[in-house]
């Protein structure tokens, strides 16, 4: 199976052993997805042909998004369909490892870590807010052509200015809607915005956060994110998108949660 | 809307008003993938370690284009796959024009003062 040469381990992700997990039959390349114990912990993992997802493979395409994407969806495709139903610590790629014995020895030697951020995420999911502006900002009618230079100079800063402060107060909407979902989560962190360029979006983003959210409480985080979004499109033409769940990739690393708070009021 | 058992697979996008074209954000899957979740190091990790150019590429993508700019990176320009977060991009441009619009100013001011009216 593992061991040889023409194979690399893959790990997906940690579960809890005592846990019932429902495995998907293949991960990446279609390789078959297995789980592989260790003590309280599962490390769920797969063989795949070290020719195409091996070390020299990895340092050949890994700047090639044509062979990456099929990668991060079929690695997250399993975390997906396990965190349906049971805690998993997701892993950040690469994942592989030359052979069973590696793995086990790498993960053996992080054991009380794995343990411990086990803990953290138990019985939540993760759950992913954008805020977008939601319309282009309206462009005022052409303004007369500007008499002289120093014309032109004043209505930019005119402009820039109110620019400025209908952006700040954005802003701080944004800041409302964080905080707001927050108080919905165990635990809240804030990465940087999408550029539209990778959100594919034309709109630009002003928040993107990630949130910690107990099982049995998404329903009042999502009904939280609706009356946000119901406020910050009135008040300032933003929008909030939530989607989820997500297994907890934002908080399976010690220390990347900006904030734990102290759960719901 | 989602009190039904979840959906397998893709996450709900939960948009009230729009749902996301897509089921499911590449965005969002890479950014998770690469930039988060749990890192256990073997061998092997400690020596794809320089793949982590992938990571600080998609990085500065997801930043901002005027925090790279402080920062004094620039690479982005030329480069085809991020050339469109210039585009529109709102007021990067937009100082980008006003300097150049000025520049010319100053060009047919100072040097060419006879010439200031074409038409």
């Amino acid at each position: 199976m593992s061991g040889s040469g023409d194979s690399v381990v893959h790990a997906y992700g940690v579960v809890g052993a005592a846990e019932p997990v429902t495995l998907p039959m293949t991960g990446i390349g279609r390789t078959l997805v297995r789980l592989v114990e260790l003590g309280e912990l599962s490390i769920i993992a797969g063989d795949l042909p070290a020719s195409t997802y091996g070390e020299a493979a990895w340092a050949e395409h890994a700047q090639d998004p044509a062979w990456l994407e099929p990668v991060a969806r079929a690695h997250h495709d399993v975390l997906q369909s396990v965190v349906e139903h049971s805690d998993v610590l997701p892993l950040r790629l690469p994942g592989i490892y030359p052979d069973e014995e590696a793995l086990t020895g790498a993960f053996t030697a992080s054991r009380e870590e794995l343990h411990e951020r086990l803990r953290f995420v138990c019985g939540c999911r993760e759950w992913s807010a954008h805020v977008f502006l939601s319309a282009a900002e309206p462009e005022e009618p052409a303004p007369a052509a500007p008499a002289s230079g120093r014309d032109y100079l004043l209505m930019r800063k005119q402009k820039v200015e109110q620019k400025g402060s209908s952006r700040q107060a954005r802003q701080e909407l944004a800041t409302e809607v964080y905080e707001g979902l927050s108080r919905s989560a165990r635990a809240s962190v804030v990465n940087l915005v999408q550029d539209r360029a990778l959100s594919g979006r034309s709109e630009p983003m002003l928040l993107n956060s990630a949130h910690l959210v107990a099982r049995d409480e998404e329903q009042d985080f999502l009904a939280v994110a609706v009356e946000l979004d119901r406020y910050v499109g009135a008040a300032g033409g933003l929008r909030v998108e939530v989607s989820g769940p997500w297994p907890a990739y934002n908080f399976a690393q010690a220390g990347d949660e900006a904030r734990t708070s102290g759960g719901r009021t | 809307m989602t009190d039904s058992p979840e959906t397998p697979r893709s996450p709900v996008y939960v948009g009230s008003r729009t749902p996301a074209p897509q089921p499911q954000n590449l965005a969002d899957v890479l950014e998770r993938v690469l930039d988060k979740g749990i890192v256990i190091v073997g061998d092997i990790q400690v020596r794809l370690l320089d793949i982590e150019l992938l990571t600080i590429k998609l990085r500065l993508m997801v930043a901002s284009v005027d925090r790279a700019r402080e920062m004094g990176i620039n690479w982005w320009e030329g480069d085809p796959f991020v050339t469109s977060i210039e585009e529109g991009d709102g007021d990067g441009s937009e100082a980008h024009q006003l300097q150049r619009r000025i520049e010319e100013l100053e060009r047919k001011v100072g040097e060419e003062p006879s010439r200031e009216r074409q038409r």
